[in-house]
């Protein structure tokens, strides 16, 4: 193909994805570069990463460029050559940086056909970035500005062919307003448009530009997150459930109709390996929550301790409400079981130590024995999980890989023992109190929700960091 | 003596930064402060503080800002901020690469973050560190990475690297690699073997480039060929029978016209019947194509299983049958060296536990006297199946009191298998196979060491979505047939095959 023809091909690329590749892909051979990575002007500031090949380690790029960076020619940064993608108007397109050129160096030789190449993808980038965003609005539901569900179907299944080709994981959530009818028949259709229109408001203000949202029926909305796990996908359904919980306006409807948001997240591929399979897992994620203990003991007023005390109760506390979703229990507790989740649940850590997942250990003090202590000193350095755990000072003032977070004096964690994980894929939570006469009683737990909220109320409690 | 870590605090308020400032002073940390950007930046470019804790309200220079100028700079190009903010709205900060700290703030979580990434500062150093002979584990630096490392800077040596009993090198020449070798394998083929090792240790020596080369590739393409050729291998032979199944020649195959000159080798190295692990070794050509080969072959009928095949002798899993399951589980999850998976054991540990550890060639007992052998609940134990793959089994408590132990300590699991007939042991099975969609093994008679007497599957776990067979033989093959079925996620009547493949004695 002569350079001509390279040129002239981009232009006639209308597809942003297709051409995104094809730009980086002939740039590299024009270059002779091995490795390439590309970023593009999207709607948002700065240049976002969009393409990449070659033997570039994903981690090492950044996920933005600032624009007022880029040259106005092909310029070098040690041993990478960076490619402007600018139109003749001066608009930056893009930046490409070329890497580990297959002559050992770049040669100066090079910068002219780079720049002349750079300028037919700039200008073809800007048409196909306009070119999208026309058929993005054609592709648009009119009353909330969130994609139909064929595109989002599309985008998904072409999701899932790139998960698949680079081995990543994705996760799909799907977010249901329970009451809308209620609240259309009580507050008027008005409402709830509202209520529809705040949380996608929120939802759009918490994704990033890669992530798409899009409105599956009246009441039902997915949202597909690329490159995301469980963990990171059930972090953002807990920010997008508080977030609109604390707007304004939803706070007014919910004073006077309870919007009933609920949400669910499903990965790929560990949960489907299709958009129907994510789906279903998603909508049986939403009944589970739907059927939590917490909503059904109403215990989102209460604060940690008070929620702890009214879950462990005592032996004459009324019997737990048999709830539909993941299982509760309360009662005598083996004595030994507290320190055989520690182990167990660290074992579990070191299976999959880059799996992010959260862990809170509470009791009376902070001791060098404790066995989440001894079984972690081995976690190798890029252990993901944050664990911590909570109590007085005893013998251990730091760890490789746990946070100890030391509170003097507070009589609650003296009397109670607890343990909060949340894994990628499970939550489990108990919560004891050791009796003078050795018997042990206490709550156990494998409801997402309920520990969840309990984890949340921790964090509020002593200040500890959100994930 | 080793230098004091240094920290840098920006923050126009004072209010915070003094007690963080006395707490890492009494914990031997230099701190230095500023009040706005501009003399943060000053002193980052003076003084390159292992840490910088940068407050949002910083004036003069924003946040982004300061991190990118510091980005461009290759003396702070490597000191980790974490950005600090009193605002409710930190969405726009999760995309900070040492993410943020939302004040109020506990200390003891900011001392140990602090504490955390001067750590990994540290190692980071200690890794670049231009060491003339340079060692470590391949679970810290993977092997490409390693490679194109050496790449990059054109080192020429050799790199040892071994696992267990496994030894193979690779010689470099000006960041070239000239050979390798693995046994009695050189060149090529051994390199695009070592290539996907992700444990073992490592240990490059710089010394004199071979004399021939017999690699004719740079690092990034054989890196990208070896990649490229172990997806398809795994891809292979997912599709070919075990790695230690015998093959011979079918008598009344027709020879073939003109083979394809690897077909002719594969065919050369058949003059006995032979493992497919073995033909690969004596095989000249790459792995990938000698197993197109053989596949065609059988294929074609030319080449068939050799009867009275036993392999129960051999190891658990064949190299292939590893990688392909290997394969399966690394799907959506991070790049990751060591691969320990888990599969549930449907019994009481009290009682089955010691026989296990007895019975299953390999497994090696978690601790002197698991928990699990008194309480029904832990690891019991860790298999080998091989260098890349170990299998934990554990055990889940079955009693409806334990119920939320389920969920949380049987996700990420293989595969359960049922070695009891208990109701309560069932329906701890039904949950795995039905709720939590695993693959089921229901070991009877002798591979259950006679806790399981059922002959039949018991109706609450027919229609498993993932298959349940049957297996009477032994535990081993228990174990084996689970993980097959947790490789090829495959339908009943797949089962039932790899079962009868593999013991085929047993059942007659």
């Amino acid at each position: 193909m002569t350079f001509e023809q390279r040129c002239l091909n981009l232009v006639g690329i209308n597809d942003i994805e297709s051409l995104q590749e094809r730009v980086l892909h002939e740039l590299c051979e024009v270059c002779g570069a091995q490795s390439g990575a590309l970023w593009v002007a999207g709607e948002r500031s700065g240049l976002r990463l969009r393409a990449w090949r070659g033997l570039i380690d994903r981690a090492t790029l950044p996920e933005t460029v600032d624009a007022s960076l880029v040259q106005s020619s092909p310029w070098r940064a040690g041993e990478s050559l960076l490619v402007p993608l600018v139109t003749s108007s001066n608009e930056v397109q893009g930046l490409v940086q070329l890497s580990d050129s297959i002559s050992a160096h770049f040669a100066e030789d090079l910068m002219h056909p780079a720049q002349i190449l750079s300028q037919f993808g700039a200008a073809a980038l800007k048409t196909a970035n306009r070119f999208s965003q026309l058929q993005r609005q054609g592709l648009r539901d009119r009353e909330t500005g969130a994609y139909t569900l064929s595109y989002f179907s599309d985008y998904a299944t072409k999701e899932i062919y790139k998960a698949r080709r680079y081995g990543r994981a994705f996760s799909l959530l799907t977010f249901s307003l329970d009451n809308l009818q209620q609240l259309r028949l009580r507050l008027g259709p008005a409402a709830g448009r509202q209520a529809q229109q705040i949380m996608l408001r929120v939802i759009a203000q918490i994704i990033r530009d890669a992530d798409v949202v899009a409105r599956a029926t009246d009441q039902e909305f997915h949202v597909l997150l690329p490159e995301t796990d469980f963990f990171g996908g059930l972090m953002f359904l807990r920010r997008a459930l508080t977030s609109v919980h604390e707007e304004p306006d939803a706070r007014a409807i919910e004073g006077r109709v309870t919007m009933g948001l609920t949400g669910g997240v499903a990965t790929f591929p560990r949960d489907g390996d299709d958009f129907d399979e994510l789906l279903v897992r998603c909508r049986r994620r939403m009944d589970e929550r739907r059927g939590s203990l917490h909503h059904h003991l109403k215990l989102d007023p209460l604060s940690f301790w008070e929620e702890i005390e009214l879950l462990v109760g005592n032996s004459r506390s009324p019997r737990l409400p048999e709830a539909p979703g993941e299982p509760s229990r309360r009662g005598k507790v083996a004595e030994v079981l507290f320190d055989e989740l520690q182990t167990e649940i660290a074992r579990e850590l070191l299976r999959e130590p880059s799996a992010r997942g959260l862990l809170y250990i509470g009791g009376p003090s902070i001791r060098s024995d404790l066995p989440i202590v001894q079984a972690l000193e081995s976690a190798p350095s890029d252990f993901a999980p944050r664990v911590y755990v909570i109590g007085r000072r005893a013998d251990l003032s730091t760890h490789p890989v746990m946070t100890p977070v030391f509170l003097e004096g507070d009589e609650r964690l003296s009397r109670n023992e607890f343990l909060l994980w949340l894994g990628d894929g499970s939550a489990y939570g108990l919560v004891q109190r050791r009796g003078r006469t050795g018997a042990t009683w206490g709550f156990h737990t494998s409801d997402p929700t309920l520990v969840e909220g309990l984890v949340s109320k921790l964090q509020t409690e002593y200040d500890l960091q959100p994930y | 003596m080793a230098q004091a870590r240094k920290v840098l605090i920006a923050d126009p308020d004072l209010g915070p930064v003094r007690p963080l400032t006395k707490a890492l002073r009494q914990r031997g940390y230099h701190v230095q402060y500023a009040p706005d950007g501009t003399k943060a930046l000053e002193v980052a470019v003076l003084r390159h503080p292992d840490v910088i804790l940068f407050d949002e309200r910083c004036t003069l220079i924003e946040a982004r800002n300061f991190m990118q100028i510091l980005n461009t700079n290759p003396r702070t190009d490597d000191i980790p901020v974490v950005i600090t903010t009193a605002s409710r709205d930190v969405e726009h900060l999760r995309s900070f690469r040492e993410g943020f700290l939302h004040k109020p703030y506990n200390l003891d979580e900011v001392l140990s973050r602090i504490d955390h990434l001067c750590r990994r500062a540290e190692t980071t150093r200690e890794l670049r560190g231009d060491a003339r002979e340079i060692e470590g584990g391949l679970t810290q630096l993977p092997l490409a990475d390693l490679l194109q490392i050496l790449a990059m800077n054109r080192r020429t040596g050799k790199l040892v690297l071994t696992h267990g009993q496994e030894r193979g090198e690779i010689h470099l020449a000006n960041g070239r690699p000239a050979n390798a070798r693995i046994g009695d394998i050189e060149g090529e083929k051994a390199l695009f073997r070592l290539i996907v090792w992700k444990e073992g240790s490592f240990a490059f020596a710089p010394g004199p480039a071979p004399s021939r080369s017999r690699i004719d590739r740079v690092m990034g393409d054989a890196l990208l060929e070896g990649m490229r050729q172990a997806d398809e291998r795994s891809r292979l032979l997912a599709t070919l029978p075990p790695l230690q199944q015998l093959l011979s020649v079918a008598p009344d195959a027709a020879e073939p016209v003109e083979p394809h000159p690897v077909t002719a080798e594969v065919l050369r190295v058949l003059n006995q019947p032979r493992r497919i692990a073995e033909i690969l070794d004596f095989a000249d050509a790459p792995d990938l194509e000698v197993l197109a080969a053989i596949w065609a072959l059988l294929q074609r009928g030319v080449v068939q299983r050799h009867e009275g095949a036993a392999t129960i002798d051999g190891p658990l899993l064949g190299t292939a049958e590893v990688h392909a399951l290997r394969g399966k589980l690394m799907r959506g999850r991070a790049a990751r060296n060591a691969l320990v998976a888990k599969i549930i054991i449907c019994g009481t540990g009290a009682k089955s536990g010691r026989w296990l550890l007895r019975s299953v060639p390999g497994l090696v007992s978690a601790t002197s006297s698991p928990a699990c052998l008194r309480s029904s609940f832990g690891t019991l134990g860790r298999l080998e199946v091989s260098d890349v793959l170990r299998v934990d089994f554990v055990y889940v408590p079955t009693t409806q009191a334990a119920r939320p132990l389920w969920r949380p300590f049987i996700t990420g699991a293989l595969g359960a298998v049922v070695i009891e007939s208990a109701d309560t042991v069932l329906n701890l099975a039904r949950f795995c196979a039905f709720e939590m969609r695993l693959p089921i093994v229901f070991a009877t008679k002798s591979a259950a060491n006679g806790a399981n007497e059922l002959e039949s599957l018991p109706p609450s776990l027919r229609a498993a979505p993932l298959g349940a067979p049957i297996i009477n033989t032994d535990i081993s093959a228990a174990v084996r047939t689970l993980l097959l079925a947790a490789m090829a996620a495959p339908t009943a009547g797949d089962l039932a095959e790899a079962v009868v493949v593999r013991h085929r004695p047993g059942l007659g």
